[in-house]
């Protein structure tokens, strides 16, 4: 990473940090409430802190380039995954310290009899559990990602209404006014960047809309979705990066899915290789020129645009992970460059091969080496099968190996394993970039 | 590496946020952690022990400590001592000079009281007024 967008980095994260502690920090300002013991103080200390970190949450997932940028979009994510089990952790803390320490506090759980705040609380409280449990374990539950994104996004915005509704209603700590409306704008803020994301951006994507004007059959059960504005200038995105896709439906719907650009990123065309893996994936090949699309993007740090001084590159695709793969090497044979390019291609069989015959013409276009490795080779078959582990990168990769960009795209059992090969190579793990969708 | 560096931040946020708890707690209650009002077992009338239960059953703790046991913002430990049994009334009620002094949100959640019946209140005093200093609860 370059040394700006080092410090960039450390400034998001402090500011992070910051929104994190600030409310704890207001409420110890100014006149304080006495000490009502320290059990129960450290709990409501809790309770605000878990709640300023779940406010976050919202401007995590509001996909804001500039604060993306220095990351990369899916790390953004896998931030906002691992902080909601920090922040349910401290609200559960705020609640589980007064159930011990004094449950004569709490009162009866029966909302008929509880006042509305404590209920609010207890609602806020088991909705935030569920939004986790649902987002961790969707799979396995069987929830159908639109869906899903639909409850998580309700729900979330429920949860912390009804923790804001709790915590104004207890309004212990907020009552001096400038800490009350301070508090207020602060977490409702928050909300507005639901609006925003869900209200706003979507009504800014309407009047951009896209056309479907090509839907080619690959290689392997994927198909090609080639897009044109309609009425507009269409977007610029790099080699590697994707966007999220709305196919005949509205913006409003959240119905999109993250997908890599496959084409190449000066040629102004917009494409997307697509394998029909999921509930959305699988209706591609149905999808019928001229349908109405939407498109939220570019977004991503994974491309080979971040290192113009790179001696060559080396791409280890696995399955569709080609996607992003083609951008670049098809941006990379556009512009001639003439750096040397390795393609590490695994997949199940040599007739799943997607952009197989291109990745051959290509080799005459750029300086390029392709290694294709078969999970399960014909049995005339020469060529490398099995993993793509250390002793196989070995065989093929150059002896500056430690100074090239490493890209991985696959899926993750396979990232796990290169990523292991070619840190036993003595490849620097700064070197080696991957992204990580399997984000729910 | 990039995801090890998100745990490794959530966790410091997770971290930061403990500590600032503490640190919160701690300047709150300096020397004093954990401490708490121990309960005495105290001889009740048949009216105070009624008192007492309506005081459960009413929710009471949610606002109020006795012995430690409750919301320790407002104890009512030796309130007893302080407070003649008509004023206990208006407290209860949010009636009198009290509803002046009282913040609006206490005086709403109050008036629902007066929805109970007059034997009721009569223990509730009754219990209230039993909470003496001496009995073991610190006058605050």
């Amino acid at each position: 990473m370059p040394d700006r967008a080092v410090i960039r980095a450390a400034l998001w994260i402090g500011l992070y940090l910051l929104l994190v502690a600030a409310p704890l920090l207001v409420l110890l300002t100014g006149r304080v409430p006495a000490g009502s013991g320290f059990w129960w103080d450290f709990s409501m200390a809790l309770g605000f802190a878990g709640m300023a970190m779940l406010g976050v949450q919202f401007a995590l997932t509001a996909r804001f380039r500039r604060a993306a940028a220095p990351f990369g979009i899916d790390i953004i994510y896998r931030f906002h995954r691992y902080a909601a089990l920090v922040a349910l952790a401290l609200v559960l803390a705020h609640f589980l310290v007064i159930r011990i320490d004094n449950v004569a506090a709490l009162g009866a759980i029966d909302p008929r009899q509880a006042p509305w705040y404590m209920t609010a609380g207890r609602v806020a409280l088991v909705l935030f559990f569920l939004v986790v449990v649902t987002s961790l374990w969707r799979k396995p539950l069987r929830i159908e990602y639109d869906r899903w994104r639909l409850w998580h996004a309700l729900a979330a915005t429920t949860a912390f209404l009804a923790a804001v509704g709790h915590i104004e209603g207890v309004g212990h700590y907020i009552n001096a006014p400038w800490k009350r409306v301070l508090w207020t704008a602060y977490t409702l803020s928050w909300v507005g960047l639901i609006v925003y994301v869900r209200l706003v951006k979507p009504w800014r994507m309407l009047s951009r809309p896209w056309q479907v004007t090509e839907v080619r059959p690959e290689r392997g059960n994927a198909w090609t979705l080639a897009l044109a504005p309609v009425g507009h200038a269409g977007l610029r995105f790099a080699p590697g990066q994707f966007g999220w896709l709305t196919l005949d439906d509205s913006p409003f719907h959240v119905r999109e899915h993250p997908f890599s650009f496959s084409s190449a990123a000066d040629s102004g065309r917009v494409e997307f290789t697509i394998k029909a893996l999921g509930d959305f994936t699988r209706t591609v090949k149905d999808v019928q020129p001229g349908t109405r699309a939407y498109l939220d993007g570019p977004y991503g740090v994974f491309g080979t645009d971040r290192y113009p001084d790179a001696p060559g590159f080396v791409f280890i695709a696995g399955g569709v992970g080609i996607a992003p793969m083609m951008s670049m090497l098809r941006t990379a044979a556009a512009r001639g460059d003439h750096r040397p390019f390795v393609l590490i291609c695994g997949n199940n069989r040599w007739d799943d091969v997607i952009f197989r015959e291109e990745i051959n013409t290509l080799r005459g276009r750029l300086d390029l080496k392709v290694v294709h490795v078969l999970a399960d080779p014909p049995p005339d078959w020469t060529g490398e099968h099995g993993w793509v582990d250390s002793a196989l990168l070995d065989r093929h990769l150059p002896v500056n190996r430690r100074n090239l960009e490493y890209f991985l795209c696959g899926p993750g059992p396979m990232t796990d394993t290169t990523q292991r090969g070619l840190r036993s190579l003595g490849v620097p793990l700064a070197r080696i970039h991957f992204e990580l969708f399997n984000m729910v | 590496m990039r995801e090890t560096w998100v745990r490794i931040i959530v966790a410091a946020s997770g971290v930061l946020a403990v500590l600032l708890a503490l640190a919160f707690a701690w300047l709150q209650n300096p020397g004093a952690a954990g401490q708490r009002v121990g309960a005495a077992a105290v001889e009740m009338s048949a009216l105070a022990l009624t008192g007492r239960k309506i005081y459960q059953a009413e929710g009471c703790p949610l606002c109020h400590a006795i012995a430690g046991e409750g919301n320790p913002r407002y104890p009512l430990d030796g309130v007893g001592d302080r407070l003649e049994a008509l004023e206990l009334r208006d407290w209860i009620l949010a009636t009198g000079a009290v509803a002046t002094l009282l913040p609006r949100r206490a005086a709403i959640m109050k008036e629902d009281y007066r929805d109970l019946g007059a034997d009721e209140i009569d223990a509730l005093v009754a219990y209230l007024s039993g909470l003496r200093a001496s009995d073991g609860g610190a006058t605050p």
